[in-house]
């Protein structure tokens, strides 16, 4: 059931009517049935593989805890089998047709009979999220650090499965989600301020995704499809297009659950912080889907040493952890390049960053200023969007021929001649895009200068104006929205990892 | 609490109103299906004497200004493209829970329809139109493949139309009071295309329409039995007609005569209507609107001759009709007028119909043509300055007269809800209605004429003495 669907529109109050209603004794009940219905409508047959994960990672935690400080071997063992089994579920429903490919590609090197497919295998949606987020409580247990293992299934089962967020998530950490489920019957469930603002930032989230990212998608869908007949300017706009297009997708995605969560009285961690406007590729990463970034700084990038080791080690883990990142977002080469290209991004920025110290120094480069601070946004955000068109390729072939081109088919003429407004959207719709990046760009630039959300900073603001933007966004949606006959309604661009 | 349920419904009160106004600009107002309908549902319950149901061939052929003019009878055209049985029948059913007309005209075009589903833009045309009911569900049920009800949503379908939005968007009555205020669903075609006249055998073989047809065909003709209301069974004259269409027509002509109801088949009476196939026909399935009179004319005699009918034509509860007739008939006179090439013609014809038009003209140069207008603006119109070379508009009050300056000068006047302008450039003027030039005064007489019934420009012309003073116009104006 995607957010932007009929289904949800009625999916979501039904489950906000009943909640509000029931005996909060049953509230997390009625939320897993919710949320295993709403997973459901896709594929009925694939609730399994979260049952299954749900109970491996929730009897681990158990038998962790038990045994955690008296047999920590016992401990390892039950973490051990326990990863394996849910590594073990993602790669084979996510990367087997990808390992698969890759060893009849070098068994045809070898000229040997390639290996047939035996079977096919359909990718479950949100998959890699829900495993991150089952696994992670795995290790917190075992790491103890004050997580005690969650005794009942089903409140475990929710937090695994919880509706808002169980296809393209926050990751969240089982200290703050599995909490406040335990929390759910003393929860203040009537708050004005609370669901309204959890309303509005749902409306927000609608109008990153219908109007801005399924609108600009034509544009990107056009270009990429047949890259190679098309020239620099285009291909610059593409790539510029795809990069506002997967942030809204998914900081959509993130921001409606978030919504939504927050109007049932549960909290959600951020998962975007106007991104682009990070001015160094490390600041990116803090800012770009925190969630997972944050999963594999602790589950990954931490474990294998971090930062306090050598410097080598520091640039291998790095390295790993980008690569395991890229490939984590799918099954093909161009992922895992992206994920080395911003690897390699840190290595060398890290490197560089004493000599453009001395060059700064040495030119007497005021550093504090806003342009210079604007320069490394706008470098930062070319050296993102660069790697985005690796990411977007469908080949890594692919990808490089569309950086060849950018570089060799310079036709800035399309810019006068009209020939922009046959790229999948004409000139109104392009005017209509423009306004809503604008507004895009003026709701990052509150939430950077006065380090607010757009909820907070509207409830702040004297209520016509809030009415106003509200209401401009509701009306923005149902005019300019993204959807109906004419429109192939597009799937969050983060459900397939 | 209550201050919050208060705040709730405020705001509830102001998104509802604002996505009604876009609601109201954005959706569909086709006149070929939805607009008839709405329109219908205006009327005073139970005024509609004749209802004319089926696609476009009844709605552009079947004229309601001439069954009103020539023979009293208040008729309406409701229907949709490509309209098939089953939406007829629906039309039907909604129409009768307003109206109890003496006479049904089933126009049967439908019987030769073989696709059980029309297209997207035909289940709009024939179902946007009805007002939320049972039936509205069940028609579209019936029109949409597998019964699909999204269709039902129909905001879905229209909320993208922003590119689309005209003028006729925001206004009532499609931004058009003086037409479509009294307009009785007809759709006029003021063009002509000459055809051949179809050659089909005497045989009629009886070929079986399509099974949905036939069933919807005959459920319209059992309910106007139920309501006790006689319905007549019609096909109008179209200039592709073949054998198969005759034969799939001779099959509704037997379920008619099977029911007891009259069916007449126009294609089988080119001669009775005296039809000129050079100029009778707009397209290869409609009568232009001089075809569209022989056919109406013909039906009216019929209605007369076999049906009881009140003359409506001095009833003050018919005000509507007459209305709708005027404005036909003064579409009609100004396409009569466009033929004129002579300028003593055209001049008179003005002044027949002063009441009516405003003219705006403009003099240059010499020659016997240039001093009979000059005649023509002492004699009949009292404007001063007729020897003159210059600009005068006629038919507003008192004349004016401008002559053409360089520079900023201008002459302005508000005309219903457009701007006309007369702006002075080296050698004469030119005449701008919203922004459009109608012409560049130039050596010789140029008119434009603004409609005061229509509320539009529906002329525009220049004599040239260069071409002996025969009037020319552009592509626009033929």
């Amino acid at each position: 059931m995607l957010f932007n669907s009929i289904n949800f529109m009625v999916f979501f109050p039904i489950v906000i009517m009943v909640y509000f209603f029931i005996s909060r004794k049953y509230r997390y009940l009625w939320l897993l049935v919710s949320s295993y219905y709403f997973y459901m409508c896709w594929n009925p047959k694939y609730i399994l593989l979260i049952a299954a994960s749900t109970v491996i990672t929730w009897s681990s935690g158990v038998l962790i805890e038990k045994y955690r400080t008296e047999k920590k071997s016992l401990c390892k063992c039950i973490l051990a089998v326990c990863f394996i089994s849910n590594i073990g579920i993602l790669v084979f429903f996510k990367y087997f047709d990808f390992i698969l490919m890759n060893i009849n590609s070098v068994l045809g090197k070898f000229g040997i009979a390639l290996l047939e497919k035996p079977f096919d295998v359909v990718l479950p949606v949100g998959i890699s999220f829900y495993i991150f987020q089952a696994l992670s409580y795995t290790v917190d247990i075992f790491q103890g650090g004050g997580i005690s293992a969650e005794r009942n299934l089903l409140k475990y089962a929710l937090f695994v499965s919880f509706f808002p967020q169980l296809v393209a998530r926050p990751i969240e950490r089982s200290g703050n989600l599995l909490n406040q489920i335990n929390d759910l019957p003393n929860k203040k469930l009537w708050d004005y301020e609370r669901i309204a603002n959890g309303l509005l930032l749902m409306v927000w989230g609608y109008f990153q995704k219908m109007v801005i990212a399924d609108r600009v998608a034509v544009l990107v869908d056009t270009v990429f499809s047949s890259y190679y007949m098309f020239g620099s300017l285009e291909l610059v706009a593409a790539a510029i297009g795809f990069a506002v297009q997967i942030y809204c997708d998914f900081a959509s995605y993130s921001t409606i659950a978030i919504g939504a969560s927050q109007v049932m009285g549960i909290t959600l961690m951020e998962n975007f912080q106007m991104p682009y406007f990070a001015r160094s590729i490390k600041e990116f990463w803090h800012r770009w889907h925190i969630s997972l970034s944050t999963w594999f700084r602790d589950y990954l990038y931490i474990p294998l040493g971090g930062s306090r080791c050598s410097k080598k080690r520091k640039y291998f883990n790095l390295m790993v952890t980008f690569l395991v990142s890229g490939l984590w977002h799918g099954a093909n080469w161009t992922y895992v390049f992206w994920g080395g290209i911003h690897g390699l991004y840190q290595i060398v920025g890290a490197e560089l960053a004493g000599v453009k110290n001395k060059l700064n120094k040495a030119c007497k480069t005021k550093t504090n200023c806003i342009s210079y601070k604007i320069g490394q946004a706008a470098v930062t955000f070319i050296l993102v969007d660069f790697a985005w068109i690796f990411f977007r390729s469908n080949s890594l072939k692919d990808a490089f021929y569309y950086i060849e081109r950018i570089f060799t088919r310079f036709n800035p003429w399309v810019l006068f001649d009209g020939t922009i407004y046959t790229w999948g959207l004409n000139r109104f719709e392009i005017n209509v895009l423009l306004v809503a990046i604008v507004i895009l760009i003026l709701v990052d630039i509150i939430g950077y200068k006065k380090q607010m959300r757009i909820d907070t900073f509207l409830q702040s603001q004297c209520i016509w104006f809030r009415w106003g933007v509200v209401i401009l966004w509701i009306v923005g949606i149902a005019v300019f929205g993204m959807y109906g006959p004419a429109y192939n309604a597009k799937q969050f661009i983060y459900f397939q990892f | 609490m209550r201050k919050y349920i208060i705040k709730i419904i405020f705001f509830g009160g102001i998104l509802i109103l604002a996505l009604g106004q876009c609601h109201k600009v954005l959706k569909f107002k086709y006149e070929d299906g939805i607009y008839g309908m709405e329109t219908m549902y205006r009327l005073e319950d139970n005024s509609i004497d004749v209802l004319a149901l089926g696609s476009s061939h009844s709605f552009v052929d079947i004229n309601p200004s001439v069954l009103y003019r020539e023979y009293g009878i208040a008729g309406f055209d409701l229907g949709g493209s490509r309209q098939p049985f089953w939406n007829s029948y629906y039309y039907l059913k909604e129409a009768l829970k307003t109206q109890k007309p003496e006479v049904i005209i089933l126009e049967a075009y439908a019987a030769v329809f073989s696709q059980q589903h029309g297209l997207e833009s035909e289940i709009i045309k024939s179902n946007y139109g009805l007002n939320f009911s049972k039936d509205k569900i069940e028609s579209l049920k019936v029109s949409t493949p597998d019964g699909k009800l999204g269709y039902l949503l129909e905001w879905v379908y229209y909320h993208n139309r922003y590119e689309e939005i005209r003028k006729a968007d925001f206004g009532k009555y499609l931004g058009k009071e003086s037409k479509y205020k009294d307009w009785k669903g007809h759709y006029c075609l003021f063009v002509n295309t000459e055809f051949e006249r179809p050659v089909i055998g005497e045989v009629r073989e009886d070929i079986r329409m399509a099974e949905k047809e036939e069933e919807y065909y005959r459920k319209i003709i059992e309910l106007a039995k139920e309501e006790g209301i006689p319905i007549m069974v019609i096909v109008s004259p179209y200039p592709v007609y073949t054998e198969e269409d005759a034969g799939l027509l001779f099959h509704a002509q037997k379920i008619a005569e099977e029911y007891g109801v009259p069916f007449i088949n126009y294609n089988e009476k080119y001669d009775e209507l005296a039809l000129d196939f050079s100029v009778d026909f707009a397209d290869i399935g409609h009568l232009s609107y001089l075809g569209s009179e022989k056919l109406t004319m013909d039906i009216g005699d019929y209605l007369s001759e076999n049906y009881d009918l009140d003359d409506r034509r001095e009833d003050p509860a018919y005000l509507s009709w007459e209305r709708n007739a005027q404005y036909y008939e003064q579409q009609v006179k100004n396409i009569e007028m466009r033929k004129i090439t002579d300028l003593s013609q055209y001049l008179e014809q003005i002044s027949k119909e002063r009441e009516k038009y405003i003219a705006v003209a403009s003099a240059y140069g010499e020659g016997k043509e240039r001093k009979e207008f000059a005649q023509w603006l002492y004699n009949g119109n009292g404007a001063a300055g007729g020897t003159e070379d210059g600009t005068w508009i006629l038919g507003s009050g008192e004349p004016v007269f401008y002559q053409g300056e360089e520079g900023e000068s201008y002459y302005h006047m508000e005309l219903e809800d457009s701007d006309l302008a007369v702006k002075g450039i080296t050698g004469g003027e030119r005449v701008i209605v919203n922004h459009e030039i109608l012409y560049f005064a130039q050596p010789g007489v140029s008119i434009c004429v603004w409609d005061t019934i229509m509320g539009e420009v529906v002329d525009s012309v220049w004599f040239n003495p260069e071409n002996g003073w025969e009037g020319e116009r552009n592509e626009k104006w033929k």
